[in-house]
């Protein structure tokens, strides 16, 4: 069995007023791996990072981060992790450098090993060029690199990261991509929110969506796709409406709406619709332009479990005609 | 305590740096005193005039003033430095090192002694370069140095403990106000002999003044063990005793 880096049982962290952010959470991350941690605004995600970090104090519950308790063994938990925030936290009147060698030298590195580790970093994160300028100057994408940087320094066996591509061009977002992939490669467990689905279905192994304090589905990206059991075939063409009519007649269960460019059809098996669906067509005579087939994404499986969207579908109040569209089906 | 001496020093030199940068932002806390002592010196010579004002020149019993504004000023910036980790979201980094959390906000203080050590001299040589007298000798200077050392990170402890407990930039710019009763319910602008009423019995519980006038015992009749000097030190002791534990306290309840 593998060693867990991260042990999490029935985790509760209520505020004044009784609000609980975070409700008896149960997870847990195997050492090495990369997991998302997904949830909309205010579901818990920092919060639970913050316990983790020894940054919050959980009211009960338990917490283990590298086998040592965040509440008894704060110090070996820090010495575990490095912690890249939601929000930047840098000191501006410092150059990269001074930032980074001060952090090394508290984690109790000597002058040297912190400059040449700092180094190392400011080359990775393609930030050497600015690394005497204070930070200060920097964009907003080469601070949110340099905050990556700073909570390397030590060299942690587990990294956090709160939205740590937030305001990042894409490209930026590639280089922060590739570097934690060798991360993790060379076996630093990471734990990563994320609101760019697309980012934690390249990177993350596993996952848990987290809603109003509670954990509501867990698993890996592809296990939680198939809970969507819905795709979308959408095939472009002139004869919306004779195409509507001989695919309702065949297939009077699945979903069908008209487009701009033609129909869209919501089918639970999409890869076996999709050619019956053209091949109907074809023997109707009906010219078919193109065609596409949507398989569930992460965005998909987020909305079902912690989308508002949802809650109206279920409320009869949403007008979005995809979701109307579910709706029918 | 490897967790508390070591991170201290490197602590201690960021303070210090970050108290310098940009050396633009420290020219008002040079600015304001020397000012004062400039506008007040010329208005009020008259007054050593008054029977009962023993000074040579109202400059000479003005200088101890400018010398204090100077620690008031530049060790009030603390709260200001320890406000800015915090808005910036550097104190949380702070946080997240293996350190001891008082490694955190000692060096801080410290370095705010020796800030305002270095500005109290360049002020002192600025004041001895306009005309004010100094005759505290060797023994004196170190006394005044330490004097200053110990009321600027006395007071630095109160813009710290306001920065930590309430983490608000607009409470803590509201407390500079606190500046100005604290230097001008002084004996800052007479003798307390020449003072009367109410004015006189506030003069008497402001315990800056006592800090003031060891000061200028120092700079005006020398200095050694008078009895103001060494109610100075008690006082601008028993201030950095009170306001570091308000710190370290509140330091805590904002750390946990």
């Amino acid at each position: 069995m593998a060693k867990k880096a991260v042990e999490v049982k029935n985790l509760v962290k209520a505020f004044k007023g009784g609000v609980k952010a975070v409700d008896k959470i149960t997870f847990s991350i195997d050492e090495g791996e990369f997991f998302g941690f997904l949830g909309p605004n205010g579901a818990g995600k920092t919060t639970t990072m913050r316990i983790l970090a020894t940054l919050t104090k959980p009211t009960s519950g338990r917490a283990l981060v590298n086998g040592f308790d965040v509440v008894k063994n704060p110090n070996e938990v820090r010495r575990s992790i490095g912690f890249a925030m939601q929000a930047v936290g840098l000191d501006d009147l410092a150059t990269a450098w001074e930032n980074l060698q001060l952090i090394g030298c508290l984690y109790g590195m000597s002058r040297k090993e912190a400059k040449k580790r700092a180094g190392e970093l400011l080359e990775l994160l393609k930030l050497e060029d600015a690394a005497g300028r204070y930070v200060a100057k920097y964009s907003g994408g080469m601070r949110r690199r340099l905050d990556i940087a700073v909570a390397l320094m030590h060299r942690p066996k587990i990294l956090i990261l709160d939205e740590p591509t937030e305001g990042l061009d894409p490209a930026g977002r590639r280089v922060v991509w590739q570097y934690l992939e060798n991360l993790n490669r060379d076996g630093v467990t990471v734990l990563l929110t994320t609101h760019y689905m697309e980012e934690a279905d390249y990177l993350a192994r596993n996952l848990a969506i987290i809603n109003g304090g509670k954990i509501v589905a867990a698993g890996t990206p592809q296990n939680l796709k198939k809970t969507i059991r819905e795709s979308h075939i959408e095939v472009e063409l002139k004869e919306r409406t004779r195409a509507s009519t001989i695919i309702c007649q065949k297939f009077p269960k699945l979903p069908c709406r008209n487009t701009t460019t033609g129909l869209e059809v919501v089918s639970p098996n999409g890869d076996a619709d999709l050619p019956r669906i053209l091949k109907l067509l074809g023997d109707a005579k009906v010219r078919v332009k193109g065609f596409n087939l949507h398989t569930p994404t992460l965005e998909d499986v987020f909305l079902k479990f912690a989308g508002h969207g949802f809650e109206n579908e279920e409320s009869g109040k949403g007008n979005d005609p995809y979701l109307a569209m579910r709706r029918r089906g | 305590m490897n967790d508390f001496w070591r991170p201290s020093a490197h602590l201690f030199i960021r303070a210090l740096k970050q108290s310098t940068r940009p050396l633009a932002a420290i020219l008002p806390s040079f600015f304001l005193p020397f000012f004062f002592f400039l506008v007040n010196s010329s208005a009020f010579q008259k007054v050593t005039e008054l029977p009962g004002f023993t000074s040579e020149s109202y400059l000479a019993f003005y200088a101890p003033v400018a010398l204090m504004m100077a620690v008031f000023f530049s060790s009030g910036d603390a709260g200001f430095e320890l406000m800015l980790d915090i808005t910036s979201g550097y104190y949380e980094k702070l946080l997240l090192t293996p350190i001891s959390r008082y490694a955190i906000l000692l060096p801080r203080i410290l370095a705010m002694g020796v800030r305002a050590v270095a500005q109290g001299l360049l002020i002192f040589i600025l004041l001895m370069l306009f005309g004010a007298p100094y005759r505290g000798g060797v023994l004196g200077a170190f006394e005044l140095l330490g004097l200053i050392a110990l009321f600027g990170m006395g007071w630095s402890g109160i813009g710290l403990t306001l920065a930590a407990l309430t983490k608000n930039p607009r409470v803590l710019q509201s407390s500079f106000i606190l500046v100005f009763p604290l230097t001008f319910i002084t004996t800052a602008q007479l003798p307390k002999e020449l003072l009367t009423g109410w004015y006189k019995v506030a003069v008497g519980v402001n315990p800056i003044t006592y800090v003031l006038e060891g000061i200028r015992t120092i700079m005006t009749r020398g200095g050694g063990f008078s009895h103001e000097i060494v109610i100075a030190y008690g006082v601008a002791l028993a201030l950095l005793a009170v306001t570091s534990t308000l710190a370290v306290w509140s330091f805590r309840r904002s750390a946990t």
